[in-house]
């Protein structure tokens, strides 16, 4: 039987803030542990929060890239539960009252074309700290860096229809979010992640299935693939008569299985209640609208861009639109006089490869203009400009045309000198020069080839046949 | 209103708190006596609810306890100092860390 996948996902980004959400220590990450923690954030008696102006602009700025309304008057409410990574005993969020509700995301799915996911709400929570099992023999260590760091918790619609959409979801609400300049969204650095419910229905059902919570998803393609496990293992429970319950299932991504955490047990009641030391987040319609107009261009709309103003295919425009700062570069080639289709093959290409490498550009944009203008101008050839981009990753200061001569990679051209590389391989190849003569026309590649090796690629290929055509007719 | 023994018991359950039976009839007394109390407040006139901020009674307004809206602050690192290191309160540190019995079944949330 066809089963058909609902998912909703539960999106946690941590907002670009210098400070924390409610005082005034630092957010940077990967310093020692308890090294940026105060009366506030580690919940002693009497410390009062104060709400970060810059995490409640950032919040309302993602807020509006979504699509979202932006309330005017939102609240604060405590999540109670005791956990050891919670000094308070509550997290601070909100619940009833969220910032913004109602948006959408509009996104390719792999299986159904172009369709949007709504989002149900956007509110501002401050994160807990972090907690290490194995460092300590029976103990459990805990770092309170990260407990009041400032997140935009975004839920979705249980608009989902497949793992594979949830990827695609994922990677579209990224993109957005790092464009709006609302988060890093760094999964490696924990400043993006997902928890997934699933359920599963009959064709043609409206009412949901009882659905299960999949954590701990540090990827994307993680995402995906728990996802894929949770449908199998529901579809599998379903048609033997089995009865699906709802709990909170933990991916090992080891293993690609997905194991029980815990019962989602009733008495998970987080006693939501107003924040007593918050009073209600005003916003004034006007600072709303100017938050608005304040929104840069978004990856949509910047697809279209490309495609119409540089004339490029929409699958590059795609491409080049995945990261905003492949973008960025790419537009900095094209400023710098690299005709478009020929920057976007090099930005998607070499260019791509390093920044997935390293997320940075190991060759400027200005000198990748200069290198790409080297082939252009015959100078050099495709293939010895990759050599020289790699020489330039290893050492950004030099110039293009330097490092082609240091090389001895710029093409020669000079008549002379391909006509003896020339004359030195027909030489060598007495019997396929024959079988040319006889009529073999298609041994011309191999002659061009063989002079490409002699010369060290350095011979310029265009200059390389006529030669040959000529020495090859004379009997 | 009227506070039963489940009712105690379904809270300590919630704050996870081990409670013995030879303590639940005196329990029941104090969370009805406070429960009481606060019911008091039913008594209060409508008028008296209204924002105390304002000077003027308004029934149709809530009663907001304080400021009727949250003060921000500047994204700008000032933490506030601890008086005392987290070594010295905390009941168990090591190597910059905080330590806790450690739970079967603990995750990050």
């Amino acid at each position: 039987m066809a089963w058909e996948t609902v998912i909703g996902l539960e999106v946690h980004v941590q907002l670009r803030t210098r400070t924390k959400m409610f005082c005034g220590c630092r957010t940077t990450f990967g310093d020692p542990p308890n090294t940026h923690v105060c009366p506030t954030c580690l919940g002693l008696p009497g410390a009062l929060p104060l709400p970060n102006a810059e995490a409640v602009r950032l919040a309302a700025r993602g807020a509006l890239a979504l699509g979202c309304t932006v309330h005017e008057i939102s609240v604060f409410a405590r999540k109670n539960y005791f956990y050891p990574d919670l000094p308070k005993g509550y997290q601070i969020s909100q619940f009833d009252q969220p910032l913004a509700t109602r948006g959408r995301v509009a996104f390719e799915s792999p299986e159904r074309g172009r369709i949007e996911a709504g989002i149900t709400r956007l509110h501002l929570e401050e994160d807990a700290g972090k907690l290490l099992h194995d460092r300590f023999p029976g103990k459990t260590a805990v770092d309170l860096n990260r407990a009041g760091t400032p997140l935009a918790e975004i839920v979705s619609e249980p608009d989902i229809r497949s793992p594979a959409e949830a990827r695609a979801y994922l990677t579209t609400l990224r993109q957005v979010l790092v464009y709006a300049g609302v988060s890093d969204c760094s999964m490696e650095q924990g400043s993006l992640r997902v928890d997934a419910n699933i359920s599963i229905r009959p064709p043609g059902e409206t009412a949901l299935g009882t659905k299960t919570e999949v954590k701990n998803l540090n990827s994307f393609a993680n995402v995906e693939r728990a996802l894929e496990a949770e449908r199998t293992r529901q579809i599998g429970l379903a048609e033997t008569g089995g009865r699906i319950a709802q709990v909170t299932l933990l991916f090992d991504a080891g293993a690609g299985e997905v194991r029980e955490l815990r019962s989602k047990e009733e008495s998970h009641d987080y006693r939501y209640f107003p924040d007593p030391d918050l009073p209600p987040l005003v916003l004034a319609p006007g600072w709303i609208a100017e938050q608005q107009a304040a929104l840069p261009e978004l990856p949509e709309a910047r697809r279209a861009r490309l495609e119409a103003d540089y004339g490029i295919p929409a699958y590059d425009a795609l491409v080049l639109t995945g990261e905003m700062d492949l973008a960025n570069y790419f537009e900095s080639v094209v400023a710098a006089g690299v005709e478009a289709k020929m920057a976007a093959n090099w930005v998607m290409g070499d260019v791509m490869s390093s920044f997935n490498e390293t997320g940075g550009f190991p060759v400027g944009a200005p000198r990748l203009a200069a290198l790409v203008t080297l082939v252009r101008d015959g100078v050099v050839s495709h293939q010895a400009a990759r050599r020289i981009y790699a020489e330039l990753a290893q050492h950004p200061d030099q110039d293009p045309r330097a490092a082609a001569d240091r090389l001895g990679l710029v093409q020669v051209r000079d008549q002379g000198a391909l006509s003896a590389w020339v004359d030195e391989v027909l030489t060598a190849h007495p019997g396929e020069v024959a079988r040319y003569r006889s009529g073999e026309a298609k041994l011309m590649g191999f002659f061009v080839g063989q002079v490409m090796k002699r010369s060290q690629g350095k011979a310029d290929p265009k200059g390389v046949q006529p030669v040959l055509h000529e020495r090859l007719s004379r009997r | 209103m009227s506070i039963g023994r489940d009712d105690v018991l379904h809270v300590a359950r919630l704050a996870e708190l081990a409670v013995r039976d030879e303590d639940l009839p005196r329990l029941v007394d104090q969370l009805n006596r406070i429960v009481d109390y606060v019911a008091q407040l039913d008594r209060l006139p409508a008028e008296a609810a209204a924002d105390p901020q304002a000077g003027e009674s308004d029934p149709d307004d809530p009663f907001l306890p304080g400021p009727a809206q949250v003060t921000l602050r500047d994204d700008v690192p000032g933490p506030v100092p601890l008086a005392r290191p987290p070594a010295e309160f905390a009941p168990e540190f090591a190597e910059g860390f905080f330590l806790v019995p450690r739970h079967g079944a603990m995750e990050d949330l």
